[in-house]
Parts: C-alpha cells; sequence; structure tokens
C-alpha cells in the first residue's frame, strides 16, 4: 500500500486512538464482535473524511459517535473472509474482575441510549462537558443532567462493588 | 474523568467510586482491527463519496449494476459537470482544460445509463441499436427521419480508435443532438455518429438513393 502524509497523520490517530475507542464502543454496545466491526467502520470513514475530521475538537469522540450509528454489514461480510488471528482473543482476565465487568456491563446497559453515551464519552474517553456536548449536539446541561442521573443508576446497581473496590 | 468533579452531580466519594470502577472496566487489551484494513476501507469509502455526487442524477440502481470508476471532477461551466467515468461497456472522460468529452463505446451498453452520463457533461444524444436481422443483413447507417443533419466539423472529432469519440460540448448548436448508430458485431461493435438538428423519431431506413 503507498502511503502519503495523509495516512501516516491517520495512522498515528489511529494507533493512539484504536484502544480507547474500541473499549468505549464496547461499552455501549456489550459485544466486542459488534464493537470492532463498528470501530473500524468509523475509523476507515474518518480516513475518508480526514481533512475535516482531523479538525475536529475530539476526533475520537467523533469516531465513537460515528461507531454507535454505523451500519457494519461491511466488516461482518469481511470477516467471513478472513482467518480468524488468535491473537485477537482477550486476555484471560482475573474472575473477579471479569465479574465487575459483567456487572458493570449490566448497569450501563440498563441505561437509556443517551445516558449510555454520556457516560461513554465523559468517562471512556474522558471527555470534558463542553466537548461532550458538541460531541452529541446538545446543550452541556443536558450532558451534566444525563450524567448526574446515569451515575445515579450505576451508584444504586454497582453500589456492592464499589463498596469492595473501596475496601481494596 | 477529566474536569469538575461536581459535574452537576453530588454523591462526593460514593460518586468517585462508581466513576473509578466503570472507567477501569473493560481493559482487556483489545486493539480493533489491523491499520492497513481501515485504511483500505477508508479509500474505497473515499472513492465512494467522489463517485456518488457524479451519479446523483442516475439513480442508485444504475450505479450500483455498472458503475466500475467513476470520479467526479469540479464543475465545469454552463457546458456541464466534469466526468471520469469507466466500465466495462463504455468510458466518459472530460478533459479539464478544454472542456471536451470523450467517450468510447466497448460493448453492448445500457443507453439510458451513457445517455444520462452524457446530459451531465452537456451532451445531449440518441442512440440507436442495430442487430443484424434473420438474414443477418446490418443496416450500417439510420437516417434520422424527423430531422437534419448539421455540420459536426467543430463538435465532432473521431480518434485512431473506430469507437471513440471526442465531443465539443460547447460547440453544439442549441437543441441538436449527437446520434449514435450502434452495431454489435460478434463480441465487438461497430458505431457512427451524426450531429442532428434536434432528436429524431427514429432509426430511418438506409436511403437507397
Amino acid at each position: 500500500m503507498d502511503h502519503t502524509p495523509r495516512d501516516e497523520d491517520f495512522a498515528a490517530f489511529y494507533e493512539r486512538a484504536r484502544a480507547g475507542c474500541l473499549r468505549a464502543v464496547y461499552a455501549a454496545v456489550g459485544d466486542w464482535t459488534r464493537a470492532e466491526d463498528a470501530t473500524a467502520e468509523a475509523f476507515a470513514r474518518a480516513y475518508a473524511g480526514w481533512r475535516k475530521v482531523s479538525r475536529h475538537p475530539a476526533p475520537h469522540a467523533w469516531v465513537v459517535r460515528t461507531a454507535l450509528n454505523t451500519h457494519v454489514s461491511w466488516w461482518r461480510r469481511r470477516r467471513r473472509e478472513v482467518a480468524w488471528d488468535a491473537s485477537h482473543d482477550a486476555e484471560d482476565l482475573a474472575p473477579e474482575r471479569a465479574r465487575i465487568d459483567r456487572q458493570v456491563m449490566a448497569a450501563l446497559q440498563a441505561l437509556p441510549d443517551r445516558q449510555r453515551e454520556v457516560v461513554v464519552l465523559r468517562i471512556f474517553l474522558d471527555l470534558d462537558t463542553k466537548t461532550t456536548a458538541r460531541a452529541l449536539g446538545v446543550a452541556p446541561g443536558t450532558v451534566m443532567t444525563h450524567l448526574s442521573r446515569a451515575l445515579a443508576s450505576l451508584q444504586k446497581a454497582l453500589g456492592s462493588s464499589t463498596r469492595q473496590e473501596h475496601l481494596q | 474523568m477529566s474536569e469538575e468533579s461536581g459535574d452537576g452531580c453530588g454523591g462526593g466519594v460514593a460518586e468517585a467510586a462508581v466513576i473509578s470502577l466503570v472507567s477501569s472496566a473493560f481493559e482487556e487489551g483489545r486493539r480493533g482491527s489491523d491499520t492497513r484494513d481501515v485504511i483500505a476501507r477508508g479509500r474505497q469509502l473515499r472513492r465512494r463519496k467522489r463517485v456518488m455526487p457524479a451519479l446523483g442524477a442516475l439513480g442508485a440502481v444504475g450505479a450500483a449494476t455498472t458503475l466500475a470508476v467513476v470520479l467526479a471532477g469540479s464543475s465545469n461551466g454552463a457546458a456541464g459537470t466534469a466526468l471520469n467515468v469507466d466500465n466495462v461497456a463504455f468510458s466518459v472522460h472530460t478533459d479539464a482544460a478544454s472542456g471536451k468529452v470523450t467517450v468510447t463505446i466497448k460493448q453492448m451498453f445500457d443507453e439510458n445509463e451513457l445517455k444520462a452520463i452524457l446530459a451531465k457533461a452537456g451532451v445531449r444524444v440518441y442512440f440507436a441499436s442495430q442487430t443484424p436481422d434473420a438474414s443477418g443483413t446490418v443496416r450500417w447507417f439510420c437516417s434520422w427521419p424527423g430531422t437534419r443533419n448539421l455540420n459536426e466539423k467543430d463538435v465532432l472529432s473521431s480518434t485512431s480508435k473506430s469507437q471513440t469519440f471526442v465531443i465539443d460540448p460547447s460547440k453544439m448548436p442549441s437543441g441538436s443532438v449527437l446520434a449514435f448508430d450502434y452495431h454489435p458485431i460478434g463480441k465487438r461493435a461497430a458505431v457512427t455518429a451524426q450531429l442532428l438538428s434536434g432528436e429524431p423519431s427514429g432509426c430511418g431506413a438506409p436511403s437507397t438513393g
């Protein structure tokens, strides 16, 4: 593949953002395969419109938002044609960590879509309120309201886990 | 989180614990697709983004079925849109500097699609396709009833390839039509073109006089 300055610029961004974006998308959709497909498609779209996306205040937020609104059939089709790479398998997690992850996922999935999106951008991507609001196309006050409600719900759902974490 | 710990939601330590717990979840080290795959897919999408404006007037079905490579260029003024279309049946290319349109007809084609593409390039055309009759006879030249032949010297020029025509849309008189007479011969085709004063009512029998 011929590499252009655009490719190098994008590739550097991809290296920086890929793991975080994938994790954030997974937190929103709850399925690794779907998250990987959607994230890859979103990054591909970012490449296709890199001139514009690179000037976005938070390109990784653009990727995550796009991934959550993306039809992923292209990657699904391709997946059948590509030999599975065992290195893609998730590392074995400690049982306790796996249990907590399942609880966190269940709590996230119980949130309304918009609240979950806010959690993904604010907590997983570590965006500030203003950038989150811009990424979602809502007012900062709306982000704060959604986050407040989401944290209250998460706190209720994860009460025992958070207490255990404090004790550790 | 990156900024204010309050963020409009009280709760102090408990809230911080929830944020800490959630933010540390799903750390499985997954990295997603290979960079090359993403860039290859991105290039595919980028090509498609360039193509779609050029084919907007043609409809999605026609575009999906015949398009091989279409690259839409900038507007070519009043003469039409600059196009670069390549598929198995025909190609249409606009010279950005001169505005001249080069058309190559390679094999049996969708007349309506080519007509629409050339219309976008500023060239009004009419197609007549003739197949040999039962006796194997081909009427080699249509007579184009209901219209009259115009001098095509400034509008149309041929190239060394008999199926390639170079058209200057800006020189086409108002209302004029470029008529193509298409003859499939086995796997190949012979094509002739004639500039007409208007759209013919069909392909008339050749004059015997």
